[in-house]
Formats: C-alpha cells, sequence, structure tokens
C-alpha cells in the first residue's frame, strides 16, 4: 500500500486539496470555492463553516478521482490565510465569521493603540509594523464593537487552524500564523507583555502555540464520516500560506531567497534573525525551521499591474489569444520582446492599489513616465515588466542593506511563466533567477513537506528538495545591466518626488 | 468680389475660392514630400510648393464658375520660420531648412551670446530659441559657407509663391516676426539686430503690413497659373496669424483655440507686451497695430491619436460597424466617466512642450493609475489633459492683463462636444464653436485680401461680414470650479518631473 500526503491550502478564493506521494510527486488537485463577504466597505469576512464543506467536499472529490483509498492517506496537512481573527469557543465552534487579512476596519484601533505604544517596538517585536491588518487590531474591534463575542472566545485562531479544530478538537496554531497577528514576540516567540498590555487582549485568548511540523492529533470519527478520511489519521498543523510557500519554493536555509509573482506579489529570504529595517521597509515571519526566519517585502500590484493592462488595454490580443488557444501573455510578451531594455525610456510605477514594500503608501498610485509618439504597446508592456522589476529591487536592497543577501533569487507565481519577465528581474537585480518546478502550487508543497516530515515521510524540512527543483536559471545579461541602473535610479527619484503628491491626489475631491 | 486664399502648409498646399459672402466656393489640396537628410532634420524644397500652387489654383478655377477676371485678389500664408535662400537670378540655392528642423541649438546659443537676452528681448520679444530663422541662416552660414555667399535674399516659405506670382521680394509683419530679423513693437525690420548678427540687412525683403497689396499677378505666372495679370496679391501671413483672422479674432479679448495635431492658442491685443520667461510668443498680429500672444502645445489631438494609433484596435472595429468614427466612439465611452477621470491625469507632452514650459526633454505622463481605472479613463484624461495644457497657457494670457470674453475653437478636436465642455469648463470662458471653419489659414489669407483690395475697410468689418461664429457653449460653475482643482493639481505635476525628463533623455 502506497502512502499519500494530503494538503490543503485555505486561500482566499477557496481551498485547494492536493495529494502527494511518499516521493513527493504531486499525484492530482481539487478546488472548492466559497464566498468573501464585504458587509461595509473595507470589511472582509469568511464563514468559516464554508471552509469546512470546502475541505469535505474537495477531500471527497479528490479521493473520487485519484481512487486512491482513504486509508493511503498517511497525513493531512495545511497552508492557510493568516492574519486573521477568528474567535472559537471551547468546542471549537465559530462564533462569528472570521475577519480575514483583507479587513481593514480596526484603523481606529490601530490610530489608538499608536498613541498608546512606541510604533519601533512593535515593529522590533512583532517583525511587522502595527498595522489594522494583522489580528491584534481586529481583536480589539471585535472586543469593542461585539462585546458577547469577546467574552465567550475561549481563543482567537486562523483559517487552517480552524480546520484542525475541526478534525482533531485541538485548539491551536503554529509558530509562522502566530507570527503574523502582530502580537508575538518572535524573538523570544512568546506572546509579547508589551503587546499584551498595550492591546488590553486577555492572554488566555491567544493559542497556544505548535512547530508547524508537529502531529497535533488524529482525526476524529464524526470528522472522518463528514470528510470521507480515515478516523485516526494524523494531522500535522501545516503554516500559514507565506510560510508553506517559502519551504515550497525550497527556501530552508540563510540566504536562499524566492518571488512569488502572481495576484499577490512579494519576496521572501531565509534568515537567521528578524530584520530589522530602520524604515521598516520589510517584516519578518517565523519560518517553518526553528532558529530561521523570512524577511519579506510584499507589492500590492506586481503581477496584477500585468494583468490590468491585459485587462485594460489589450482586448484585440485577449480575443487573438482566444482564438489560436494560447495564452494571451505569451502575445503581450512577444511584443515586450521586440522593444529594447528600459522601455525607451519609459518609467512605470506599478501602485495601482497603493503599496506596501517599500513605500507603505496607501495613497501611491500608477504611472507611465516618459512616453513619447514613438512608444508603442510593446513598450508600455515591457515598461510594465520593468517596474514591477524596480519595486522588487527596492525591497532586495533593503533586505542585503540589513546584511542579509542572496546569491539567486527563485520564481513562482503565474508570472515565472514569463522567460521575458525573468530576464529582466534577473537583469535589473543582477543576480540569476531560478525557475521552479512547481510554480503555481508552492503553498500545497509547503504544507505536504511539514506534513511529510511530521509523520515521518521525509526526515527534515531540507528534504524539500526531494519535491522542489531548479528547472531553468536565467542569468543576468551584461548589456542590460547599465541601462536597467539608470532606469532603476530615475524609478528610485520619482518615487521619492511623487509621494507627497500621492497624497495630495488622494485629497482630491472628486 | 472672389478672393484666393493660398496656405502653405507642412504636408501640402491649400488654396480656395471664396464667394464676397465669404463662401468656399472651390478648394484643392496638394501635397508634397517633407525630406529629413538626417534625425530631427526638416527641409522642404520650394519648387514643390510652387508646383502644388499652380495645380491647386488650376483646379479650383477649372472646378468653378468664376472667371479669373472676377477674382479681385490673392491672399497668402505659411508655415512660419522656414528659411529659404535666394540668390541673385531668383534662385532656389538650398531645400528650405523648416520650422520643425532641430538643428540650430548651437546657433541659437550663439546668438544669445553675441546679442545678449535683453536685447533679443527689446527687439524681438523672445529671449531665443532655436527655431527662428536667423538661426537657420547661421547654419548655412557656420556649415554651407558656398551656398551662404550666394544669398541675395531671404524669404518665408508662402514669400515664395508671392516671388512667383509677382516677381516681388516681400514678406509682411507677421511671418518676419519669427525671424529674429524684426523690430516687434515698430513693426520694422531691424538694422541693429543684422549688424548685430553680422548679416547684411539688404538680403531682407521689402516689409508690408500683412493686409497691404504686394505685388500684382506677373504674365508668366498668369500663364501658369490661370489668374488674371495683374491681379494684387495681399501680404497675407504666417499661417496662425491668418486662422486667426479666419475666425475673426481681430480684437482684444478675442482668443483662438486650434484644437489640432499640435494646439495654438491665439490671442489678440492692441499693445505689444513682453514675456520675460518665454511661456508663449510675441507676434505682431495681421491687424495693423494689434500683437499677438501665440502659445503652442505640441501634442493636442496628436495625443489622442497616438492612443487610437496603440490602444483602439476594438473601437475602430467598431466605428467601422456603426459607420462612425474611432474618435466618435471614443468620445461616447469617454463621457461616461466622471470628470477628473476618477483621479487619472495625464501630461500630453509627448512631443516634447513648447508652451508655456519650453522643455524639448518633457515627456508624456499617465499620473493615478489604480486598478479601477479602464482603457476609457484613459480617454479621458487625455482629453482633460490636453485641456489643462491649454489653460496653462491662457493662464499666462491673463497675466498679461488680457480680459477675455471670449474663446473661438477650431481644427479636428473642435468638433467632440465632450472635449470642449471639457475646456469650456477647463478654462471657464465660453467658446464659441466656427460655422465658417472650412477654410483655415487660407481663408483668413483671403479675408486679408479683400481689406488690401479695397472691398472691406477694415479687419474688423471684414470679419463681421465673413466670418460666422456658431454656437456658444458656457460654463458650468460647478463644474468650473471642479476642474479648476484639478488643474491646480495637474500643474504640480511638471515641476516635479522637469529634471527626471532631461535625465530620461540621458538614458
Amino acid at each position: 500500500m502506497s502512502t499519500y500526503i494530503l494538503s490543503h491550502d485555505i486561500g482566499t478564493t477557496g481551498d485547494k486539496a492536493a495529494l502527494f506521494s511518499d516521493e513527493g510527486t504531486l499525484v492530482s488537485s481539487s478546488f472548492c470555492s466559497y464566498p468573501t463577504y464585504y458587509p461595509e466597505v473595507g470589511w472582509a469576512e469568511q464563514d468559516p463553516e464554508d471552509y469546512w464543506k470546502a475541505f469535505c467536499q474537495s477531500t471527497k472529490r479528490l479521493l473520487a478521482d485519484t481512487k486512491i483509498k482513504p486509508e493511503e492517506i498517511g497525513v493531512i496537512s495545511f497552508s492557510g490565510q493568516m492574519m486573521a481573527a477568528l474567535p472559537v469557543d471551547e468546542k471549537g465552534r465559530a462564533l462569528r465569521n472570521s475577519i480575514i487579512w483583507a479587513d481593514l476596519r480596526s484603523t481606529q484601533q490601530a490610530d489608538a493603540l499608536a498613541k498608546s505604544i512606541d510604533r519601533d517596538m512593535v515593529y522590533s517585536a512583532t517583525g511587522h509594523r502595527l498595522s489594522a491588518s494583522y489580528s491584534a487590531t481586529k481583536i480589539m474591534w471585535i472586543r469593542e464593537n461585539e462585546r458577547d463575542v469577546y467574552n465567550n472566545t475561549y481563543k482567537f485562531i486562523h483559517a487552517k487552524d480552524y480546520l484542525v479544530t475541526q478534525l482533531t478538537k485541538k485548539i491551536l496554531t503554529d509558530y509562522s500564523d502566530a507570527s503574523g497577528m502582530n502580537l508575538l514576540d518572535i524573538n523570544s516567540l512568546k506572546w509579547s507583555e508589551d503587546l499584551i498590555d498595550a492591546t488590553g487582549i486577555e492572554k488566555e485568548k491567544l493559542p497556544d502555540l505548535v512547530e508547524s511540523t508537529e502531529v497535533v492529533g488524529m482525526v476524529m470519527r464524526d470528522a472522518a464520516q463528514q470528510c470521507g478520511v480515515v478516523e485516526g489519521t494524523p494531522v500535522v498543523i501545516g503554516g500559514g500560506d507565506g510560510a508553506c510557500a517559502t519551504c515550497g519554493s525550497g527556501v530552508v536555509s540563510e540566504g536562499s531567497s524566492y518571488i512569488y509573482l502572481g495576484t499577490s506579489t512579494w519576496m521572501a529570504i531565509a534568515s537567521d534573525r528578524p530584520l530589522i529595517d530602520p524604515i521598516k521597509r520589510t517584516f519578518t515571519f517565523c519560518h517553518f525551521k526553528r532558529g530561521l526566519y523570512f524577511p519579506a517585502g510584499t507589492m500590492q500590484a506586481g503581477g496584477g499591474s500585468y494583468q490590468w493592462f491585459k485587462n485594460t488595454l489589450c482586448e484585440p490580443e485577449s480575443a487573438e489569444a482566444d482564438k489560436e488557444g494560447i495564452d494571451v501573455y505569451d502575445i503581450l510578451n512577444k511584443k515586450a520582446e521586440a522593444t529594447p531594455a528600459g522601455s525607451g525610456g519609459i518609467i512605470f510605477l506599478p501602485y495601482l492599489m497603493g503599496e506596501r514594500s517599500p513605500l507603505w503608501n496607501p495613497d501611491a498610485r500608477g504611472c507611465f513616465i516618459g512616453l513619447s509618439m514613438i512608444h508603442d504597446k510593446g513598450y508600455m508592456i515591457r515598461a510594465v515588466l520593468e517596474g514591477v522589476a524596480y519595486n522588487m529591487k527596492l525591497i532586495a536592497d533593503a533586505f542585503a542593506e540589513q546584511g542579509v543577501d542572496t546569491d539567486a533569487v527563485r520564481m513562482i507565481g503565474g508570472g515565472a511563466k514569463s522567460r521575458l519577465w525573468r530576464m529582466i528581474f534577473a537583469d535589473v537585480m543582477e543576480k540569476p533567477v531560478l525557475k521552479l518546478n512547481f510554480i503555481e502550487e508552492a503553498t500545497s508543497v509547503g504544507a505536504a513537506i511539514a506534513g511529510g516530515v511530521g509523520v515521518g515521510i521525509f526526515s527534515s524540512i531540507n528534504d524539500s528538495e526531494k519535491l522542489v527543483h531548479v528547472t531553468e536559471e536565467t542569468k543576468p545579461q551584461t548589456e542590460n545591466i547599465e541601462v536597467y541602473k539608470r532606469n532603476h535610479r530615475i524609478f528610485k527619484d520619482s518615487i521619492e518626488r511623487l509621494n507627497d503628491i500621492f497624497v495630495m491626489l488622494s485629497d482630491q475631491k472628486n | 468680389m472672389y478672393m484666393i486664399g493660398i496656405d502653405v502648409g507642412t504636408t501640402g498646399l491649400k488654396a480656395i475660392l471664396t464667394s464676397p459672402e465669404g463662401k468656399i466656393v472651390a478648394d484643392a489640396t496638394e501635397s508634397y514630400p517633407l525630406y529629413t537628410p538626417q534625425t530631427n532634420w526638416f527641409e522642404q524644397n520650394p519648387e514643390d510648393w510652387w508646383q502644388a500652387a499652380v495645380t491647386s489654383i488650376n483646379k479650383i478655377l477649372d472646378n468653378s464658375d468664376v472667371k479669373s477676371e472676377e477674382i479681385a485678389g490673392v491672399g497668402l500664408s505659411g508655415q512660419y520660420h522656414g528659411a529659404v535662400l535666394i540668390d541673385k537670378n531668383s534662385h532656389v540655392i538650398r531645400p528650405c531648412i523648416m520650422w520643425n528642423d532641430q538643428r540650430t541649438e548651437k546657433q541659437s546659443n550663439d546668438i544669445v551670446q553675441s546679442v545678449g537676452k535683453e536685447k533679443l528681448m527689446k527687439i524681438a520679444s523672445t529671449s531665443g530659441a532655436p527655431y527662428f530663422t536667423a538661426c537657420k541662416l547661421l547654419w548655412v552660414r557656420d556649415n554651407e559657407p558656398d551656398n551662404y555667399e550666394r544669398v541675395f535674399k531671404l524669404l518665408l516659405p508662402k514669400d515664395y509663391i508671392r516671388l512667383r506670382l509677382t516677381g516681388e521680394y516681400a514678406t509682411e509683419v507677421t511671418d518676419a516676426s519669427g525671424t529674429l530679423f524684426l523690430d516687434i513693437n515698430k513693426r520694422k525690420w531691424s538694422s541693429e539686430m543684422a549688424r548685430l548678427l553680422d548679416v547684411d540687412a539688404s538680403i531682407l525683403p521689402n516689409l508690408y503690413e500683412s493686409q497691404e497689396v504686394t505685388g500684382k499677378i506677373s504674365k508668366i505666372a498668369a500663364e501658369q497659373t490661370g489668374l488674371k495679370s495683374g491681379t494684387p496679391v495681399a501680404g497675407g501671413g504666417g499661417d496662425q496669424a491668418c486662422a486667426a483672422v479666419g475666425n475673426g479674432i481681430v480684437e482684444e479679448g478675442l482668443v483662438s483655440y486650434s484644437i489640432g495635431t499640435s494646439g495654438v492658442i491665439y490671442a489678440a491685443t492692441k499693445h505689444s507686451k513682453t514675456e520675460q520667461l518665454g511661456r508663449l510668443n510675441i507676434f505682431c498680429h495681421a491687424v495693423p497695430g494689434q500683437w499677438c500672444l501665440l502659445a503652442c502645445v505640441n501634442s493636442a489631438a496628436g495625443s489622442l491619436q497616438w492612443f487610437v494609433d496603440n490602444f483602439a484596435e476594438s473601437e475602430k472595429l467598431e466605428a467601422a460597424n456603426k459607420k462612425m468614427s474611432v474618435f466618435e466612439i471614443l468620445e461616447q465611452n469617454a463621457s461616461k466617466i466622471p470628470p477628473g477621470s476618477d483621479r487619472l491625469f495625464f501630461l500630453p507632452y509627448l512631443a516634447g512642450e513648447r508652451h508655456p514650459h519650453t522643455d524639448p526633454y518633457a515627456k508624456g505622463v499617465f499620473f493615478g493609475l489604480h486598478s479601477g481605472h479602464g482603457k476609457t479613463h484613459a480617454v479621458r484624461a487625455i482629453l482633460e489633459g490636453v485641456a489643462f495644457s491649454f489653460r496653462d497657457c491662457l493662464e499666462v494670457i491673463e497675466e498679461k492683463g488680457l480680459a477675455i470674453r471670449e474663446i473661438r475653437a477650431t481644427g479636428g478636436g473642435a468638433k467632440s462636444r465632450l472635449w470642449l465642455q471639457i475646456q469650456v469648463n477647463t478654462s471657464d470662458q465660453p467658446i464659441v464653436t466656427m460655422r465658417s471653419d472650412q477654410g483655415g489659414a487660407a481663408f483668413g489669407a483671403a479675408i486679408l485680401a479683400s481689406v488690401g483690395t479695397g472691398v472691406y475697410g477694415d479687419l474688423k468689418e471684414a470679419c463681421e461680414q465673413l466670418v460666422m461664429p456658431g454656437e456658444v457653449l458656457k460654463p458650468d460653475p460647478e463644474m468650473a470650479d471642479k476642474y479648476n482643482g484639478y488643474f491646480n493639481f495637474y500643474r504640480s505635476l511638471y515641476p516635479l518631473l522637469k529634471e527626471r525628463y532631461r535625465a530620461l533623455a540621458e538614458l
């Protein structure tokens, strides 16, 4: 009998279940979506019961599709969206919808908190800026606005933890997810007393912490019946999706790094210490491996910029792609490839949704600077690809300034499929870019590694190399480096000059 | 009486025949090549202009029942600044170095050095720029000394047609304003400027007011063109001055907006002004005793055309299906976007900019993009950005103390209702469309001929009879207030990027 690893990635749009063999091969996957609710502008919620339904459905479908027997599943492990406030009672029942990562209702709580606490302290203790994006202020919001819910809360947990609870009755979270709450002291790996004091959140309401690779329990009978797995199947808690993607990219030792280039876009690097950047451009999470961290910088619209350009200005190419049955991005890449490095002096600022790293300015906006009559669509496409790379270089520079540099950058996400874009990244960052065998499944792979390590299928996290390997290396081209260096200086200069203007623009009444 | 107006343009020559009521009875356009011997060098062959003139005059006479003896006069209009060099035998020495030619930066700097900004300002009302004719002449002196040696007369493009029609070497004050050799205040050639530039003043042709008769159709020209020998030829003017006359811009307070590939803002004034910062040109106007404030924006409808060329494939298809123009489709779509384009801004400097920022390095910018913006936001932002660039120029005109009471809009862009409304609310001035908007600069040249030949006492009277304003669009105070806010924001962007443009150019 074979042994399989069942990994679940509880994402924003749905749950992706994936089965891996004990050799690390992806056998099959199945996706089941659930809705996000936006009860008010800036609010974003999901019903944890939907997670459970999606979990059951996608698991059953996957087993049916692959004809793999439930008893062949050696472990269930998780990856999940982070930064939630999901209150459960002692029985693990959700007391309200989960307030998810995208929710910004607690800005008032964040502002109030900022008055009573030193922002620098928050950053150096938790690895993150004080922000309404994290769990802490969301929990404060619940306490202030839904007192009963708060009082009845046994623990505040995360999406994947909820499923672990349904399967095993254990109410816990892991270090990686805990490090996205603005509450964990990532140096001591304990809940920060300073933050507990300042937020007034009772420490008892925060979950106990376990390693991401830990087997936290076995599937209980009721749950087994509902989801179609065998009672007693071991459950490994896994980690937040960022940590899973990191591990699933094979970034498991100091100085190794990767870029996720998709709808969300970030760069992370493995480091043996949290990176405390004096101007807070980056933030730090706990890695699966104890003693290891992954400082990261996130862009609001990396892959999203290209998507926007395609949706907005490329209908004919989309129609052509449909007709020919090819990927529209292949057509666009070809147009961009026909233009010179540096896009004839067009600089694109990729701030279509404001920006997080390195600007942290929600009012930042996208710009095409330097247009002239000779520029056609190909030039503008190339400028978009380059603009995303320029911003990413600022993030990489922030790491390097804090003493963590990388020799080569791994790349995953849909954008990694574009050879041109990988070349642009290599030229701009002056480092080889490594394409991996899994480019869209890194979170599932990361969860599978945690699960495999947990039950001994893999001997350690470093075994990730069994699953993840480099398929193509793109080296920087010396002839392009100079033009990109100069363009990057202008890019940097432009954002410095325009930062105030972005704020003015947001003040403009419509 | 009938008149003929001729405009020597950059892509072709246009001739029109106008009726006593100012109607265009016949018109013909003949194109000719534009030569670019090197990047950013632009030349034309004056003989090509003449052949185009002969062909098009013959055509308009053939295509109408008007007899040549019914034609009372001819008026000439043409591109400014071009240097046409003529030898003693009335032959063209070398191709004309045109207004848009960019080889003369060195000569321009030399002139500023040798004359000094103050004196340039005092005489020519400018602090110097490479497009003035004197720079082109000095380029020939520096680089083609043999050609320079042979120069007997320096003419402007339309004046070459005059030479062929009448045998006279003559120009008039509006075109002469673009040479640097004219004393703008005195409306006379400046012997001092000629001396400072070490140019023999005798190469400058006879100088007239624009409406004055400068000569008569010669026998040989009559044979070639079909015109009657002895028909008077009026001075005419530079194309912008003639276009302004054609729109009745002959009194202070009237301004024209020409929304073509490039845009022109033209204001008449009774008093000569000075502009130290070079934010617009001050030239003699075609009306005796009047000057003009003249500002050019390099990419007006040209900006929209650029967008259409690159991003409007589907709208072109839709237009073809619906038998509409692609611009109508884009306008329809853009009219559904709120004013301010949801905070997207466009700086229309796709071909550098001339006024009010004289900056060849300036480049186009889309500023403020967010993921909610679609293609139509970009279209509306272009319409608004161009309107802001016009207002940028209008502000300088107002700063010179002109009380503007009406703007008259012409050119392809004036056909767009939406664009005009944006212009109206951006400038916060009524804008009038023109019913008599077919002849352009050639129409103004014909009007000048009608005054020169005595059909009308003066230009004001002629324009009252011949120029037909259309509909008046009035600003909406609430919208004007909104656009005022957007304009102020727009205006804050250029200074921030100014140095960056230069750096970009050096990449």
